[in-house]
């Protein structure tokens, strides 16, 4: 598992309305309720913040939420090539 | 006009969104200024409450006060749809806590003064005039009540939180009226209802407390319904007609009571529910054309949030939830936005997708007959929600004649092979024989 699916997954552990257990990367958060209209809010705030991006609009879709390897995978997407 | 005050965010408007944004953004240690022209409690419509809104108190941190109040909980919906009758429990959709029936006038003033607590500056009395938008320094003129000059004030932000007043859309003009859906609504308050409990048994009014209501929905005419909300003390009942019915039916009456009693008493079950009971707390309420939304939610230094940014029908009970997201959601802009000034048409374009995905999944669900234009986004938005919360979706919407567009924006979802909804064969007068001996 790579480092940011690794810091989304517990980041999710730390979220208080609806933690669940074994969380993996393949793991449907928004069917599970985990990922509710509000901690998709501060998920945003916390993955701009810790890896330094930008999320824009058009990439706010459900798809994008779905599970941490999908977060991962847009995090990746958007990160700035490090020199 | 010289400016007598500095603030970071004014916010127009108490009820729930507004006192929502307020306290949040107060609690990030932002000057907050929230003004409302009324002085709090004061009556508004808008009394059922989905158990989604714990989420949103427990966020604020409000729900042992709002436990405390002792508001009516109710465990979900009866509606009479024609020939159906049928019942959705909230327990059924993995939800641990009640719907709430509430006196608007005091959730609204508890979450007022929870704002204020929460360090906002909130003053009531006071008008908005002269909005200037601009971004980083928008400006404001606060009237107090019964006085003409104002002191000037400065935001880094405004959020319109001004609800059915939508004061910033229409000083833009870009309050739309929906013209296929003009209802207007009726609405009045009753002593001594019965009340339908869980499966469709009637009960006399004292049994409010120890056996949970239902909100009653029924049917009126094609498109029009009507609302039985037992509360505390009295039971609101309200009747929501497209205007044109309303126009042709009325003139009939001498007075609106009249008509809205004659309605209320023909409705199917309403009608033998308010047999015994009076109207009291001073007739009839009226508002209309309150389906509307703003074609512009956000721009330079301003947000416009809850009822303000648009409104579509009453029966499914979500305005207030919808106000408290927005809210949230409003304080979370916010503060993006002060913090990050550089980045505010992209995080303003984030604020105005979610306003509008919210709105149109709302439309669509609610309004009967719409050809959404743009089936693809409330689709797209659709897909956000947990399996539960798209399990009542489509259960409440089968309870109606409402669902076809909700089915065609969920396309290539898998909808409930079984709404989870409970079909009732009538309603079951034996609990009140019970209790009449």
């Amino acid at each position: 598992m790579d480092i940011v699916t690794d810091r989304v997954i517990v980041w999710l552990g730390g979220i208080a309305t609806r933690p669940i257990a074994n969380v993996t990367a393949d793991t449907d958060l928004l069917d599970a309720g985990v990922l509710d209209s509000i901690e998709i809010l501060n998920l945003i705030s916390y993955i701009e913040e810790v890896f330094n991006i930008a999320v824009p609009v058009d990439e706010f879709v459900p798809d994008n939420f779905r599970t941490p390897g999908a977060i991962a995978a847009l995090v990746g997407r958007l990160r700035e090539p490090t020199a | 006009m010289p400016i007598d005050r500095h603030v970071d965010v004014l916010v127009v408007g108490g009820g729930p969104a507004g006192s929502t944004a307020a306290t949040q953004l107060a609690k990030q240690g932002y000057d907050v200024l929230l003004v409302d022209k009324q002085h709090h409690p004061r009556e508004t419509v808008g009394e059922s409450l989905l158990p989604s809104a714990w989420k949103y108190f427990d966020l604020l941190g409000v729900t042992d006060a709002v436990v405390a109040h002792g508001f009516i909980r109710k465990a979900g919906g009866i509606v009479a749809w024609g020939d159906q009758l049928s019942q959705i429990a909230f327990r059924d959709f993995e939800y641990t806590r009640p719907g709430l029936h509430v006196e608007r006038d005091a959730l609204d003033a508890l979450l007022l003064r929870h704002a204020a607590a929460s360090g906002a500056r909130v003053e009531e009395g006071v008008r908005a005039d002269a909005i200037m938008t601009s971004e980083g320094h928008n400006e404001a003129t606060l009237i107090r009540q019964g006085e003409t000059g104002g002191e000037r004030v400065r935001a880094r932000l405004l959020i319109d939180a001004s609800g059915q007043a939508s004061v910033m859309a229409r000083q833009l003009g870009t309050r739309q009226v929906n013209p296929e859906y003009r209802f207007i609504a009726l609405w009045g308050y009753f002593a001594d209802s019965l009340y339908m409990a869980s499966g469709g048994t009637v009960r006399p009014f004292a049994d409010v407390r120890t056996h949970p209501p239902m909100t009653f929905v029924s049917r009126l005419g094609e498109w029009g319904w009507s609302w039985h909300i037992p509360l505390k003390e009295m039971t609101s009942v309200g009747l929501v007609i497209p205007i044109d019915d309303y126009k042709r039916d009325s003139g009939r009456f001498a007075t609106l009571e009249a008509y809205f009693l004659s309605v209320c008493h023909q409705a199917a079950h309403l009608g033998q529910l308010l047999a015994g009971a009076t109207l009291v707390n001073g007739g009839i309420r009226v508002m209309r054309d309150f389906s509307y939304v703003s074609d512009v939610v956000a721009g330079p230094g301003f947000m416009i949030t809850g009822d303000a940014a648009g409104f579509v029908d009453p029966i499914f009970s979500i305005g207030v939830v919808m106000a408290l997201y927005s809210g949230q959601l409003s304080a979370w802009t916010a503060d993006r936005l002060l913090r990050q000034p550089d980045r505010a048409e992209a995080i303003r374009a984030m604020f105005a997708h979610q306003m509008r995905g919210r709105y149109r999944l709302a439309h669509t669900m609610a309004l009967p007959g719409v050809e959404s234009a743009s089936s693809e986004a409330p689709g797209a938005y659709f897909d956000f929600f947990s399996d539960a919360e798209k399990q009542l979706m489509w259960s409440a919407a089968s309870m109606t004649t409402r669902s076809a567009n909700l089915s065609r924006i969920s396309e290539g979802q898998e909808p409930p092979a079984k709404p989870r909804r409970l079909d009732l064969a009538g309603i079951d007068f034996n609990q009140l024989a019970l209790a009449g001996n």
